[in-house]
């Protein structure tokens, strides 16, 4: 079976600091710190691209692991951040890392919610097709779409990209998912005109409304009791947001860490970048991952450590 | 409960008790000031409105929030939208 192997991470060194910029918007730093919980946003740099993202994601993966590029037979992107309309940003990406002719690669469109979906869709994809080593990478950066005049986001979006090595004989085995998806609401998280807009309150309201229950159908299909969960991995959206979550579950903060302090919420990467913190770890045995946002849209799944 | 059940201050300030994370002043709440002004935050703000929103079953439009910012008013919008 496929499952998670390893992970890693890129996330540009370049910052902007929320704290200089919270007066502007008349807020003040406890504000930035106890409620979205970013105190600086991780930018790239003006030349880099999607696919550079990528391409460092992979490279920190492939030092990491000490696999060779041909042993890679599938690579897959999600974003909404393409280089380029097209061609899809896995086939950039694999011409960059001068990768396999025999390598699949395709590119996944979807936002918060696209690691945990991203997931089932690779697992499948390759299980039938017999492939053995799939690259899994996050690379969304909003900043090329942010108006840094919208409070909503500018202080809010970071930069990042993470690429995960999917394979057998994995690390975690990944189990059942829960998918789903609420598409009237599309236009409160959307780029309209090469602009970001998000309805920050229509947010919230999806969030508190569907993510709650959404863990609890994701712990009821894997017959898993709340209590059972060593960590849950949410989308990194805010700080309230995650607290929400906890709170309408009633589950012990401890378990729900949240650590976007220094680099903002990074869309598809926030789940990959905590996930690997916890792959060394070897009390996380059993984790609920969540990915919630754009669409609107979400997902969660169930990952168990291997015994092997 | 919903849509027939009518509000009064007490029940708006206790839904503010046990959402706003902020530190408020209860004892010396004006419900006729703005509730920005006496520490509730936007975010806090949002959570309260959702959880009157599901505890009154109706639907509170963004075009209206700005105009809700005090106790009274939160109160006589929420007693026009629900039935006697």
């Amino acid at each position: 079976m496929i499952g998670i192997k390893n992970i890693a991470k890129y996330i540009p060194e370049s910052r902007v600091s929320n704290i200089d910029l919270a007066e502007k918007f008349g807020f003040n730093e406890q504000f930035l710190d106890d409620k979205i919980g970013v105190l600086e946003v991780s930018r790239m740099g003006a030349d880099e691209k999607t696919s550079d993202l990528a391409v460092k994601a992979f490279n920190a993966l492939k030092v990491k692991c000490g696999f060779t590029s041909d042993e890679i037979d599938c690579l897959v992107v999600v974003t909404q951040n393409p280089d380029y309309s097209l061609p899809h940003t896995s086939a950039v990406v694999h011409g960059k890392l001068a990768l396999s002719n025999n390598c699949a690669c395709f590119d996944i469109s979807l936002g918060c919610s696209g690691y945990t979906y991203a997931l089932s869709v690779v697992k499948t994809f390759m299980e039938s097709n017999e492939l053995t080593m799939g690259v899994l990478i996050t690379a969304d950066p909003y900043s090329g779409i942010i108006d840094p005049d919208d409070k909503n986001t500018t202080l809010l979006f970071g930069d990042a990209s993470t690429a995960t090595l999917l394979s057998t004989n994995p690390l975690f085995n990944i189990m059942k998912f829960t998918f789903g998806t609420s598409g009237k609401d599309y236009p409160s998280l959307i780029n309209n005109n090469d602009t970001l807009y998000m309805n920050g309150r229509a947010i919230f309201n999806f969030v508190a409304r569907n993510v709650p229950k959404d863990v609890k159908n994701v712990l009821r299909k894997n017959e898993i009791d709340i209590q059972e969960v060593d960590t849950f991995v949410f989308h990194q959206g805010s700080k309230f947001v995650v607290n929400t979550i906890i709170k309408k579950l009633g589950i012990d903060p401890n378990k729900a860490p949240f650590m976007i302090r220094n680099y903002g919420n990074t869309v598809s990467s926030s789940i990959p970048i905590l996930l690997e913190n916890l792959l060394t770890n070897p009390k996380a045995k059993i984790l609920l991952l969540s990915g919630f946002g754009v669409g609107l849209s979400w997902s969660s799944v169930i990952l168990k450590r291997n015994k092997v | 409960m919903k849509n027939n059940m009518k509000t009064n201050s007490e029940k708006i300030v206790e839904i503010l008790k046990a959402e706003v994370e902020s530190y408020v002043d209860y004892d010396n709440l004006d419900y006729m000031a703005s509730l920005t002004d006496q520490g509730v935050d936007s975010l806090d703000f949002n959570n309260v409105l959702l959880v009157i929103e599901e505890e009154y079953d109706i639907e509170i439009p963004d075009s209206i929030i700005g105009e809700l910012d005090t106790v009274n008013a939160l109160v006589i919008y929420i007693n026009s939208r629900t039935s006697a």
